[in-house]
């Protein structure tokens, strides 16, 4: 089994594709994992733009997102709707192969062209996410699946290619992992859209709660995005899951997505920078700052006091 | 040869009994030969491995069989990869199967029985030797 196309062989696979054909996206997702290029697929004639709901469902291992997932699997269909599912796990950074186990959780049925899974490598990629993933996303939009879930191990801020790919964001936590200090540094938290305590029914999982919630609203958002919910869960006994599934489709529609957090936070880093600049820029002996700077060297002003001066100043 | 993009292996225990370590190991050793290994796990039914060898567009299928119903769950395998397209795929059987069951299942399309005891880098040269050459078959093989 060839894993590159042969020369003429994808015209007829793509037809395949557009018409309907399980096998053919199959294929096709195998070649551009292994480099083909999506955009001649995608832009073949007769095809038609479809949008799927993209939901990416992240956290460390061991906090329960294989389980969650399927969990909103099983919901998902019993909705209607259908659903494809890519899952992504690291692979060895010895051999470059992998253990893809996520399939496990799911409990499909065999005959059921509503749901489809696809067990993915991130092939050592940086972001902790394939980088075919984006285009094999667009294949599973363009075959017609209504949502799509990306599921991804994040453990840091270092595996947050996910967020550029999903409309919803959701961050898996448990109650084993309450240390604070380790969320904060993560970065993870300021880029999801939802965050779900998995284990609820762990007795430390309210404590976690009340952690993740005052982290949260310390976030510097600016007033730019609504307090991001956190959610309870115990997926292994399917409790939450309804809420969850609401909740991310409220936060798809609202338009109030973590790409809102994004913005502020770069407005406020760019906030920093220019003031930074204008600091810097400001003509050596000039009689205000040598003033303020004055007074406050005196305990006439204090640092609060000195630095709304220098604000104004600056402006 | 086309060694560059890793083999796709799926692991299934199909029937009724709930014994895994045999296979996790194996997973291990596929997966440290470079290979993407999807384990499906226990009490897989055929109709929901072939599913997952479509989907997953795997070049080997892998398959532990402890139960004894390998000479009626074999074949049901073969015949619904028959159905599905997906002839190509190489089947591998391991577990406790009797020396004289593996002509048989050999003959219906089985490429190699393992039995316990078989060392881990055979498996692996086996497979690397059947799927890793055969550059010239592509989507035509597809029916």
């Amino acid at each position: 089994m060839s894993r590159q196309p042969a020369l003429g062989t994808l015209p007829p696979l793509v037809e395949r594709f557009q018409a309907g054909d399980r096998r053919a996206l199959a294929r096709l997702i195998t070649y551009v994992d292994n480099g083909a290029a999506v955009e001649p697929i995608l832009a073949a004639p007769k095809a038609e733009p479809r949008t799927a709901l993209k939901v990416g469902v992240t956290g460390p291992g061991g906090a329960g997102k294989s389980t969650i997932s399927a969990a909103l699997v099983k919901h998902v269909r019993q909705l209607g709707r259908t659903i494809a599912v890519l899952a992504c796990d690291p692979a060895s950074p010895f051999s470059g192969g992998a253990l893809l186990g996520d399939r496990v959780r799911v409990d499909y049925e065999p005959a059921d062209d509503g749901v489809f899974f696809r067990s993915l490598s991130s092939r050592g990629a940086a972001g902790g996410l394939a980088e075919s993933a984006w285009a094999i996303t667009r294949l599973l939009e363009r075959f017609g699946f209504e949502v799509v879930l990306i599921e991804t191990v994040g453990a840091g801020q270092d595996q947050l290619a996910v967020r550029e790919l999903v409309d919803v964001l959701t961050l898996v936590v448990t109650p084993a992992a309450g240390d604070e200090i380790q969320w904060e540094k993560a970065g993870l938290l300021e880029a999801a859209d939802l965050v779900v305590v998995n284990k609820a029914d762990l007795p430390a999982a309210d404590i976690a709660y009340a952690g993740l919630r005052a982290m949260l609203d310390l976030l510097p958002t600016g007033g730019l995005v609504e307090p991001i919910p956190i959610l309870k869960v115990t997926a292994s006994k399917g409790e939450g899951i309804e809420a969850l599934w609401q909740a991310i489709e409220v936060r798809a529609r609202s338009g109030i997505h973590g790409r809102q957090v994004v913005i502020s936070r770069r407005l406020l880093s760019a906030l920093q920078r220019l003031l930074v600049r204008r600091f810097q820029t400001l003509p050596p002996g000039d009689p205000v700052l040598k003033e303020i700077a004055d007074q406050f060297a005196a305990g006439s002003l204090d640092e609060q006091a000195a630095a709304e001066r220098l604000l104004r100043r600056l402006q | 040869m086309d060694d560059q993009h890793p083999i796709r292996v799926v692991l299934a225990k199909v029937g009724l009994d709930g014994h895994d370590r045999g296979i996790k190991v194996v997973a291990r050793a596929l997966r440290d030969a470079g290979m993407e290994v999807i384990y499906t796990g226990l009490w897989q039914t055929p109709e929901r491995v072939v599913r997952a060898v479509a989907d997953e567009d795997a070049d080997v299928l892998g398959i532990s069989l402890l139960s004894g119903a390998h000479l009626t769950l074999v074949p049901r395998l073969i015949e619904l990869l028959k159905v599905e397209g997906l002839a190509d795929v190489l089947v591998l059987v391991g577990g406790i199967i009797p020396d004289e069951d593996v002509p048989a299942l050999e003959a219906m399309g089985v490429g190699k029985v393992f039995s316990p005891g078989i060392a881990l880098d055979d498996i692996v040269r086996f497979i690397r030797e059947r799927v890793g050459g055969d550059a010239a078959v592509g989507a035509e093989s597809m029916s």
